[in-house]
């Protein structure tokens, strides 16, 4: 875990040192320096205008990916479990499936209109070949076990449909839609440089051609981070819709967790309450405190001192929130299959450890706010 | 009540299969089905539950023919069949729910199924989470929730370890004792064959027919495997695989 964070900030720190040395060589206005493009962030995400492109483009994003999810589907399902419908459809679909649907930009114009509509069936179009040919494939592939055992106990056409069919066609849909993000906020960026005034693709094209450039790496922060946000959220999805995916096996939770048995006692103490608290997503979390210092540190110099208050700060709060969290969740923890294993369910942290442990955190994240000054 | 008379199967464009097997199964026998593998035993299976029609011969249940989704049948399919995307308690539940039972019927009764069986407690896992073992607990309580009148099983315990499958297949029989809901076998385990049929029929050749019938006397008893006639009759039925292969 400390490992893959290091590595993570490792890539970070290369790519930001390429970025000021590269700037550094141009010296033009063109690439800024890292800084510079971060701080032009940090100053329009405070305003209105950022936030109302950033709208428009997620809205279109999300009506496209909703309407070829809608479409494509079931289609893909359909193809995938009838042999008669899929012989007539499949040479339809690989006919079309190489054209590069970003040509059709113009007809999508004339049909649709200059305003969002044609935007959103161009990525809902391109996003949807994508879904369809990944859950065709996918049904294509379902052992026919799963069908037999279905049938054998006399299901029919629907049932069928609802027990297997559309489960098993599942998870190749959300990673085609996982895949398809990318694409898809690419095309958004296209789509949004022609006939618009609202988006992140015209907020960058509009600083291109006022020349601001620290502005124009402004949109493409925003884009990433629509990118982003659009990944989290199918991850979100599909953990939601497919948990039996995210489950562990009869091995990991038969056996006790390896590492306790060689630590000495205080170690695997706080091991467990490590455990608890999943400390890992604490060091996870990290990195956006330290962002939100690397900002405030324009305002105010840094000392040594102070960021070892918010380190210690953000670590109790998290502690303490999340301490709280498995107490009072310990209910729907033991019965989700996740979270069965947590130390507050099988006991191993008894309720009243639990509470003083939420206490000390509370008490540690008091005094260090303390120490960092009033607010 | 089982009658199978004269049946054949063979793949397009002519790979022939079986070869007219007839065999009938009283109310209250069982049977155990031996052959090599791929001898057409899993297509056997398939032609007495519905799935798969012969091309000529015919199977009765009670005196009606046997057709697709026949209700009175309950099959477990090697590899248990169980849906990866439901849970033990779904997995159990999934025939009632097909045959239109209310949600809070269902659930109460898988869960008294899986209790009964020893999964008291394993009802929320999925079957990625369970032993194979486990696994095939939840299949056969699949088949019991539907209180078929007879019990179809394609090599149930061919992947589990020897003290496990031994477990198994005393639950097997414990059941039958319990319910006499009369239940067909297949194998390739000689001693499973001798501990679980009433009668055993062994299938071999190609295309496959039924090579040599054996009456068990002594099945049903609690050490059966541990007496000198199980020994005996399983002997004398390798000796018939041996001589038949």
């Amino acid at each position: 875990m400390l490992k893959s964070v290091l590595r993570y900030g490792c890539a970070v720190l290369v790519l930001l040192t390429a970025w000021e040395l590269l700037s550094l060589a141009l010296s033009s206005a063109i690439l800024p320096a890292p800084e510079e493009a971060v701080s032009a962030f940090a100053g329009a995400i405070k305003g209105p205008v950022f936030w109302a492109h950033f709208r428009a483009s997620a809205v279109r994003v999300l009506a496209a990916m909703t309407l070829a999810w809608i479409g494509a589907f079931p289609l893909g399902i359909l193809m995938g479990s009838r042999p008669r419908w899929d012989a007539w459809l499949a040479p339809l679909l690989f006919l079309t499936y190489p054209v590069p649907k970003i040509v059709l930009l113009p007809i999508m114009l004339l049909i649709f209109g200059l305003g969002d509509s044609s935007k959103i069936m161009l990525i809902a179009l391109i996003l949807g070949y994508q879904i369809l040919v990944a859950t065709r494939d996918g049904v294509l592939h379902i052992h026919p076990k799963y069908l037999d055992s279905v049938r054998s106990l006399g299901a029919n056409r629907r049932q069928i449909w609802f027990e297997v069919l559309l489960p098993a066609a599942l998870p190749h849909g959300f990673t085609a839609l996982r895949l398809g993000t990318g694409t898809a906020v690419a095309v958004l960026f296209f789509a949004e440089s022609f006939a618009t005034r609202e988006g992140l693709g015209y907020f960058i094209m509009d600083a291109w051609g006022r020349l601001t450039y620290d502005q124009m790496f402004t949109g493409i922060f925003g884009m990433s981070l629509l990118g982003v946000l659009l990944y989290d959220l199918i991850n979100h999805l599909e953990k939601w819709c497919c948990t039996w995916l995210f489950v562990t096996g009869p091995a990991q939770r038969a056996a006790p967790h390896p590492v306790a048995t060689e630590m000495p006692m205080w170690l695997q103490h706080l091991h467990t309450y490590g455990r608890l608290i999943k400390f890992s997503h604490t060091i996870f979390a990290l990195p956006f405190a330290l962002a939100a210092v690397v900002l405030a540190q324009r305002v105010q110099p840094l000392t040594w001192p102070t960021l070892g208050w918010i380190v210690l700060a953000l670590a109790a709060a998290r502690s303490a929130a999340m301490g709280f969290n498995r107490l009072v969740d310990a209910r729907f923890d033991s019965i989700n299959p996740r979270t069965a294993q947590r130390p507050s369910v099988t006991g191993t942290i008894s309720h009243g450890a639990i509470i003083a442990f939420i206490t000390f955190s509370s008490l540690v994240f008091g005094l260090s706010a303390a120490a960092l000054g009033t607010i | 009540m089982l009658q199978v008379d004269s049946l054949t199967k063979s793949y397009p464009p002519d790979v022939a299969i079986l070869k007219d097997i007839s065999f009938a199964l009283a109310a209250d026998e069982t049977l155990a089905i031996v052959g090599p593998s791929g001898c057409g035993k899993t297509t056997l299976l398939y032609l007495l539950c519905g799935l798969l029609r012969p091309d000529s011969g015919r199977v009765t249940l009670n005196g009606a023919a046997v057709g697709a989704g026949v209700q009175d049948i309950a099959i477990i399919l090697q590899d248990y069949g169980l849906l990866p995307w439901r849970t033990a308690l779904e997995n159990t539940a999934l025939g009632l729910k097909i045959r239109g039972l209310g949600a809070a019927a269902r659930r109460e009764q898988a869960q008294r199924l899986l209790r009964e069986l020893g999964l008291g407690g394993r009802e929320h896992h999925y079957p990625s989470q369970l032993s194979g073992g486990e696994q095939q607990r939840v299949a056969i309580a699949r088949a019991l929730a539907l209180e078929p009148k007879l019990l179809l099983m394609d090599e149930p315990f061919s992947s589990l370890d020897a003290l496990t499958r031994e477990k198994l297949q005393n639950l097997v029989l414990g059941t039958w004792k319990q319910r006499r809901i009369p239940y067909l076998l297949i194998t390739h385990g000689i001693e499973e064959a001798v501990f679980l049929g009433r009668r055993i029929l062994v299938l071999g050749g190609q295309p496959a027919a039924v090579l040599a019938t054996f009456d068990n006397p002594g099945f049903g008893c609690a050490d059966y495997r541990e007496r000198q006639a199980f020994f005996e009759l399983a002997q004398a039925l390798r000796a018939a695989m041996n001589a038949c292969w």
